[in-house]
């Protein structure tokens, strides 16, 4: 048995206030594509102001789930479930109050700005649209907030760049724009899905650090897709772990990166390479993520789990594990996972 | 599964059982065409040639079943002779545009620069003219004759399939495998037939039964114009123009050989469609 | 024991043509540096920064501008052209999308004997066997060697390609970018299978990446390459704990770590803006311009890329001042390190 000294050196952060009422609850949620799910009963909130990582491999489903809180996920998955948020099930919403929803109250930013932001409009015109379909603004209200928005997220010569078309634009005033579109009608939740994997690491850290920065400064809450677990370290309070459509793990998120309680996370940090353990073979976890054909019946990583054990066989659910911590493994008490400390 | 796509390249009977029902039943109908051509003097129930000034542009009979032409000939027998001729000239044409279009569209596609200039140019120069014009001009340089006149044919169509040869080698040209290739020592010959030649065949070869069905229709318009087959030999295509002087008098002259010309035509194209599932390893049902 | 490099790269530059007549990408300009047999050199870069068309010009991809690049102290670009062919096959370049890398219309056991068909000198049964064996070698079992390349994962894909890259037994291998399509669990085991096959085959490689994490994993040697230039090269070691180049502690402080709050750094180093164009750099010294030190004199005369330490080679005016305030631990850092590396081998 080994202690863990080092977590006396993590900061006690309260993970969520109970007094404070999740902003946006996940119940139940199950997304099926011809039979199979892709989704399995997903639970996870995010409190006001609060910043969420859902992090995961590819085929984790972790896409499907941001896209179906907007109601952007294609039709061929049949969503089941519950999507509260503010009070409101988004699952249930007419299409109309989806859209008042959408861009207003929370906002998406994808991964490649340049296929998301319209190549034929300014980048004003695009804010502007985005304005004007949310509040009764004159155009030239419209503009000056639009250039509003650019000046926050840190462009240079907003008044100038306004009317600049996406193409004119690098990579990374791009991102910043798409952000600027996301901010600016001041939503509650924004969903960020990959928003620094197609920039260089000098780039990446602007942008991490701006959403962080405008994420306090506003009080809005974030949910922030990423395969990166270094990126979610700088830039959220928690995270969730995705495999297979299911989550596994929900944490704090310095809890997490010091003990993770499920044999995938453990996984999942040992396999980076790091510094520390140079030339040293890194622990690798065998096989591959099951298709959605091949999805075993009971624990979804139980086939690749070396720690795994006859009670593995059947399903696993979110076990509550100490404050404000979750784990869908039924040995996480008795297994001592090792994270990135050791 | 795998084995038999690996096969199929190299026996054709494997290549059956991997179509589709349109693609077996095209390439059954096309069968059947061939041979009946092959077996015209069997199965044929009169001669090609023979006349009945008698009993002329008849409606169909029981002696007839599709009736007679202007001389009196039975048009079943002549469409089953014609069908040879009518097959071997879109063949023929086809062969002769791809020899003559594939290595070149290879070779501006593969080494580009002022070979590449050059070749573009006269290629959208030839595209330019009226492919039937063009190919007048040169049946009348060759000499008249069925022959002749589907080496023109042919000639006319390579600019079409070195255009596409080059699009396509353009677009493998870039391709990492090919760079990788190069990196293990493979010469410029060795990439082109053992990577460029098997990924840009497969849109060639659909390019190519489309050709077929084209070439098939362009016989029919030369002999048309008396330049194809010579009477009185039968083919689609003759049958076709003889059968538009009685348009008034006897409209279903034109049926027989029409329908023939449609079908094959039409066989070709499907078959085309269905090769190129069954060829490209990444399309092919899993 | 002094060998000879195995890989000389002299004054290197490579430029490309763009529409507009009389510009040119200066995606390589000016680089020099050797690489000795079996180490690990990696060549860490942003986009723009000409690493992977670096990486092109050592296996003879790309032909220089200016400059040589010399294989074991023979300029391949003076061989004829089959000497040239046969040449290349102890050079091989691994590439960062490993579908693209295979032909789709070629089974992967044919995809990783076709280089031993080129040279054809042995029987089919013995170059099919040969095949086999370094495919079961990279961890692909016997039954996917029949498949096509969209059957299989990335993870697997990768692998067939190092295994094709076997085939021709090379003596250095230039990765560009290997692991960054993958996902981390599968990226683990695609850098142990290349750090177990460098033992057995004695290999030399050339890891060109945009990731520090994996740069610092895998290599000896660390070169920190900005629009064109090698801005700083030592022993990873060494490079990751006292950078002497501006750049390089942007770089090394940029890198999101997944460590609990209380062990990060809290002041990172964020630079201004992005990497400028290829077509116009910065005169003077290339990073001046997002450079937080940077002072009057660096956009005036170039900094050299001067040799500090045995080893240690820098491009930067203020080198040695870094390398005084790093004080004692730097100093001792490198020779030392040299030793200990030696004595692991």
């Amino acid at each position: 048995m080994r202690l863990y000294p080092h977590l006396a050196l993590v900061k006690d952060v309260p993970m969520t206030n109970p007094a404070r009422p999740p902003l946006l609850e996940v119940k139940n949620v199950c997304a099926s594509l011809g039979g199979a799910d892709v989704l399995r009963n997903v639970n996870f909130s995010v409190a006001a102001g609060e910043r969420l990582g859902i992090v995961g491999e590819s085929g984790c489903g972790k896409t499907v789930m941001g896209l179906s809180i907007l109601g952007l996920a294609s039709s061929a998955f049949h969503l089941r479930g519950e999507i509260v948020f503010e009070g409101r099930n988004l699952l249930d919403l007419p299409a109309k109050a989806m859209r008042h929803v959408r861009g207003r109250e929370i906002s998406m930013i994808f991964q490649e700005p340049m296929v998301t932001l319209d190549p034929v409009f300014t980048i004003g015109e695009q804010i502007c649209e985005t304005l004007r379909t949310h509040f009764k603004l004159a155009r030239k209200e419209a503009r000056e907030q639009a250039i509003d928005a650019l000046a926050q997220v840190g462009i240079p010569a907003p008044a100038e760049r306004v009317d600049d078309y996406p193409h004119q634009l690098s990579g990374g005033m791009r991102q910043r724009a798409m952000i600027a579109i996301a901010l600016a009608c001041k939503p509650k939740l924004i969903i960020a899905d990959e928003p620094t994997t197609a920039l260089d690491v000098t780039v990446q850290a602007q942008i991490t650090n701006l959403l962080v920065e405008l994420s306090e400064k506003h009080g809005t809450a974030l949910l922030f897709i990423t395969h990166d677990l270094g990126v979610v370290a700088e830039t959220c309070d928690r995270l969730i772990t995705m495999y297979a459509g299911q989550v596994v793990e929900n944490a704090g998120i310095d809890d997490f990166l010091a003990r993770p309680l499920h044999p995938y996370s453990s996984g999942l940090l040992r396999s980076l390479p790091r510094m520390s353990k140079r030339k040293t073979a890194l622990p690798s976890i065998p096989g591959r993520v099951p298709t959605v054909a091949e999805m075993p019946a009971g624990c979804r990583f139980e086939p690749r789990c070396s720690l795994a054990q006859a009670p593995c066989k059947a399903e696993q659910s979110l076990l509550p594990a100490g404050e404000a911590r979750k784990v869908a493994c039924c040995r996480y008490d008795e297994l001592m996972l090792p994270g990135v400390l050791n | 599964m795998t084995a038999l796509v690996l096969s199929a390249a190299r026996r054709p009977v494997d290549l059956m059982i991997l179509l589709d029902w349109r693609g077996r039943l095209s390439a059954a109908f096309l069968l059947a065409m061939i041979l009946a051509g092959l077996a015209a003097p069997l199965i044929a129930p009169y001669s090609p040639t023979d006349q009945d000034l008698v009993n002329m542009l008849m409606p169909a009979t029981v002696d007839h079943p599709l009736g007679t032409d202007d001389l009196g000939r039975d048009v079943l027998s002549r469409l089953i002779y014609g069908t040879g001729a009518s097959l071997y000239a879109s063949f023929l044409a086809v062969a002769v545009a791809t020899v003559i279009g594939v290595p070149i569209g290879l070779a501006a596609g593969f080494f580009g620069g002022w070979l590449d200039d050059i070749i573009s140019r006269v290629i959208d120069a030839l595209l330019s003219f009226p492919g039937i014009v063009l190919a007048i001009g040169v049946t009348g340089a060759l000499g008249i004759g069925l022959t002749n006149a589907m080496v023109a044919v042919g000639i006319v169509f390579s600019p079409m399939v070195a255009r596409l040869a080059r699009a396509r080698t353009l677009i493998v040209r870039s391709e990492l495998y090919i760079d990788a290739a190069r990196c293990f020592g493979s010469s410029s010959y060795h990439v082109l037939r053992r990577h460029v030649l098997p990924n840009i065949l497969q849109p060639l070869l659909v390019q190519m039964t489309l050709l077929l069905a084209a070439a098939l229709l362009a016989e029919a318009s030369l002999s048309f114009l008396g330049l194809g087959v010579q009477a009185p030999a039968p083919s689609w295509g003759a049958m076709l123009a003889r059968g538009y002087t009685y348009m008034e008098i006897a409209p279903e002259q034109m049926y027989p050989p029409g329908f023939a010309i449609l079908l094959t035509a039409l066989a070709f194209n499907v078959l085309g469609e269905s090769l190129r599932v069954v060829l490209d390893p990444a399309l092919k049902a899993r | 024991m002094i060998a000879a490099p195995l890989v000389s790269v002299d004054k290197l530059k490579i430029h490309f043509p763009t529409k507009r007549r009389g510009r040119t990408v200066k995606a390589v300009d000016g680089v020099t540096f050797d690489i000795e047999p079996s180490t690990t050199l990696s060549i860490i870069g942003e986009s723009g920064s000409g690493k992977s068309t670096l990486g092109r010009a050592l296996v003879c991809l790309t032909r220089p501008t200016e400059g040589t690049v010399l294989h074991d102290g023979t300029d391949p670009f003076r061989l004829g052209r089959s000497a040239l062919r046969r040449h290349r096959r102890d050079y091989q370049l691994i590439f960062q999308d490993p579908h693209a890398a295979l032909d789709p219309r070629m089974t992967i056991l044919e995809s990783v004997r076709e280089p031993l068909d080129i040279v054809g000198e042995i029987p089919k049964a013995d170059r099919n066997a040969q095949a086999h064996g370094l495919l079961e070698r990279v961890g692909i079992a016997p039954a996917l060697h029949e498949r096509y390349p969209h059957q299989l994962s990335g993870g697997q894909k990768q692998r067939v390609n190092i295994a094709r890259a076997l085939t021709t037994r090379p003596k250095v291998l230039v990765c560009d970018e290997v692991v960054a399509a993958l996902d981390v669990s599968v990226q683990a085991g695609i850098l142990n299978l290349f750090a177990d096959i460098q033992r057995d085959f004695g290999l030399t490689y050339v890891f060109i990446t945009h990731d520090l994490a994996v740069a610092a994993h895998i290599s000896d040697e660390i070169a920190v390459m900005y629009l064109g230039q090698f801005v700083e090269k030592g022993l990873a070691e060494a490079v990751q704990e006292t950078p002497l180049h501006p750049y390089t502690r942007a770089l090394l402080s940029a890198e999101p770590e997944p460590l609990p709050s209380a062990m990060r750094e809290n002041n990172r180093i964020v630079l201004k803006g992005e990497v400028p164009s290829p077509i116009t750099p910065p005169a003077a010294c290339r990073f001046h311009t997002r450079c937080p030190r940077a002072q009057a004199r660096c956009s005036k005369d170039a900094p050299d890329f001067r040799q500090l330490r045995p080893g240690r080679w820098v491009a930067c005016h203020f080198a040695e001042e870094m390398l005084e305030e790093a004080g004692e631990k730097a100093q001792a850092g490198p020779a030392e390190r040299a030793g200990q590396r030696q004595a692991c081998e």
